[in-house]
């Protein structure tokens, strides 16, 4: 009995393994998924930029700080994703 | 191979500092992290007090430094945000861009390589002051109406009230602070753990095999990460300012 | 079976990490210090001296912007006043040369009436004299063309001739001339 339990031992999937590997493939997805949001937004909205930019020479500055503006909002979801992702990891 | 030495330390060792001052007590352990926060009042302070010295007319050395950064939050955060109004926050915006700048950019200098604000105790100081700040100056300019034009807004058909009030106190009221820090917070964490990544990254290829040419992908790579990390630690101190004011602003001013 | 559970339940206790997302109270507080100390040093000791400089570098520029422009319209204003005084100063020399040679030119009109009286005057005394001596030449001439006319006339005819008688002849001859 004593070599079953010692191959019992050695091959036992714990449940602290177990959490893990939920937590890895959880954490994985959870930042997957939250970045396509963000990353569309983000592309059309410096796109949007960048036109407004060349329709309107001078107002190239005011365009810049609030393009500045939209991409720390849009970013915001994104990265609260990447806590989530934190959070299942190392907790 | 070589991917199968990659140790990447505990999280806890990159995120969290032992204390060396008061090392006992709860309340005033001085960690890396303290230390950090306390060069960010010391070093605006020496700056500007040195450049308050003499006659101003002709600004040269640190007055140009402190100038400039007056300069910067007048026009680009109270005029954009607020208007002509808001330059008596001129010291509080003041403080929050150079607290998050120096909370930020400690990220890419050599001795500390550890962004303050990567640990949420800073951004949720800061991020609950804005939120106290812009609600007081809302209750004092409007009284309690401020509550009603912000759980009301003007302009909406009665009957779609039901769906717009709690979505708007939610949206004002709790998830604002709670966005403000995270957004700082999460910014600084990732740029820290990807730079982490990257230097363990190049240790662990050096160590697997002695020639440099290995370092070929995984140190430029760190490099300009570092780069774009000083970039994202000035566009985060901008941004947290610039929502600060047009919270504030928004509190002053609520018609929109 | 029981070691199973044994080592899993061992397994399922392991030290939870720390919650990286919880600010920690050292932290939280030596944040709070240091940034309320930094906003009251910007409120009370470290912006006023620059805000004020700056503001007192901009309105001493703003003096003296002003300054320079209301030189800028003194000194049109005075050009125009120069202009026209330049102006009426050219009139006034115009007038006086305009009344100076009306003037002149009736003292020349004067002199000229004086200068022509006395031409006429001198020619007049001048005919005059010339009339008086062609009178008294005449006279003169009369009496000797007569004597020798009567002497010719008496050597040609070889007598004595009175000059009286003849002296009718004499003056109708004369006057023929």
């Amino acid at each position: 009995m004593s070599t079953l339990a010692q191959l019992a031992a050695e091959t036992a999937y714990t449940a602290a393994e177990a959490k893990n590997n939920a937590a890895a493939s959880g954490a994985g997805m959870a930042y997957g998924l939250a970045a396509i949001g963000p990353g569309i937004g983000i592309g059309y909205l410096v796109g949007q930029a960048v036109q407004a930019m060349a329709r309107q020479p001078e107002s190239a500055g005011t365009v810049q700080t609030t393009m500045f503006l939209g991409i720390a909002f849009t970013e915001a979801l994104a990265l609260i994703g990447f806590v989530v992702f934190i959070l299942l990891k190392f907790v | 191979m070589i991917l199968g030495a990659v140790h990447f330390p505990p999280i806890e060792d990159v995120i969290e500092w032992p204390a060396f001052l008061f090392k006992d007590s709860d309340l005033l352990a001085f960690n890396k992290i303290a230390l950090i926060h306390f060069l960010s009042l010391v070093i605006p302070t020496i700056v500007f007090l040195v450049g308050s010295r003499g006659d101003g007319l002709v600004p040269r050395g640190a007055r140009t430094v402190a100038e400039g950064v007056v300069n910067f939050v007048d026009t680009q955060i109270i005029q954009a945000a607020i208007g002509h109004d808001g330059r008596k926050y001129m010291p509080l915006l003041t403080s929050f861009f150079l607290f998050v700048f120096f909370g930020n950019i400690t990220e890419v200098i050599p001795f500390f390589q550890m962004p303050a604000n990567a640990r949420m105790a800073g951004p949720l100081v800061l991020a609950l002051t804005a939120w106290a700040m812009f609600i007081s100056v809302g209750l004092r300019h409007h009284g309690l109406g401020y509550l009603k034009e912000v759980a009301f807004p003007p302009g909406v058909p009665k009957a779609l009230y039901l769906l717009v009030t709690p979505i708007e106190i939610l949206s004002t009221f709790f998830v604002r602070p709670f966005s403000h820090a995270v957004r700082l917070f999460a910014n600084m964490l990732a740029g820290h753990i990807l730079l982490v990544t990257f230097s363990v990254l190049c240790i662990s290829v050096w160590g697997a095999s002695a020639l440099i040419i290995v370092e070929i992908g995984t140190f430029p790579g760190l490099v300009a990460f570092t780069a774009f990390e000083v970039g994202v630690s000035l566009i985060q101190a901008f941004v947290f300012t610039i929502l600060a004011a047009v919270y504030i602003g928004g509190a002053l001013h609520p018609a929109h | 079976m029981t070691t199973l559970w044994i080592l899993a339940a061992e397994g399922a206790t392991d030290t939870a990490p720390p919650n990286p997302v919880i600010p920690v109270m050292n932290e939280l507080f030596w944040a709070a210090i240091f940034f309320f100390a930094l906003w009251a040093m910007m409120k009370f000791v470290l912006l006023p001296p620059i805000v004020g400089a700056m503001e007192k570098r901009a309105a001493t520029i703003q003096s003296g912007k002003d300054a320079a422009d209301a030189a800028t319209a003194a000194l049109g204003e005075a050009r125009r006043d120069h202009a026209a005084a330049l102006a009426a100063a050219r009139a006034e020399a115009g007038t006086i040369i305009g009344a100076a040679r009306a003037a002149a030119d009736e003292r020349r009109a004067v002199l000229q009436a004086e200068a022509d009286a006395e031409i006429a005057e001198m020619r007049r005394s001048a005919q005059a004299e010339i009339e008086q001596a062609r009178a008294e030449a005449l006279t003169g001439m009369r009496s000797d063309v007569a004597s020798l006319a009567v002497g010719a006339a008496s050597v040609v005819l070889g007598a004595d001739i009175d000059a009286a008688a003849q002296q009718n002849v004499i003056d109708q001859a004369l006057s023929a001339n």
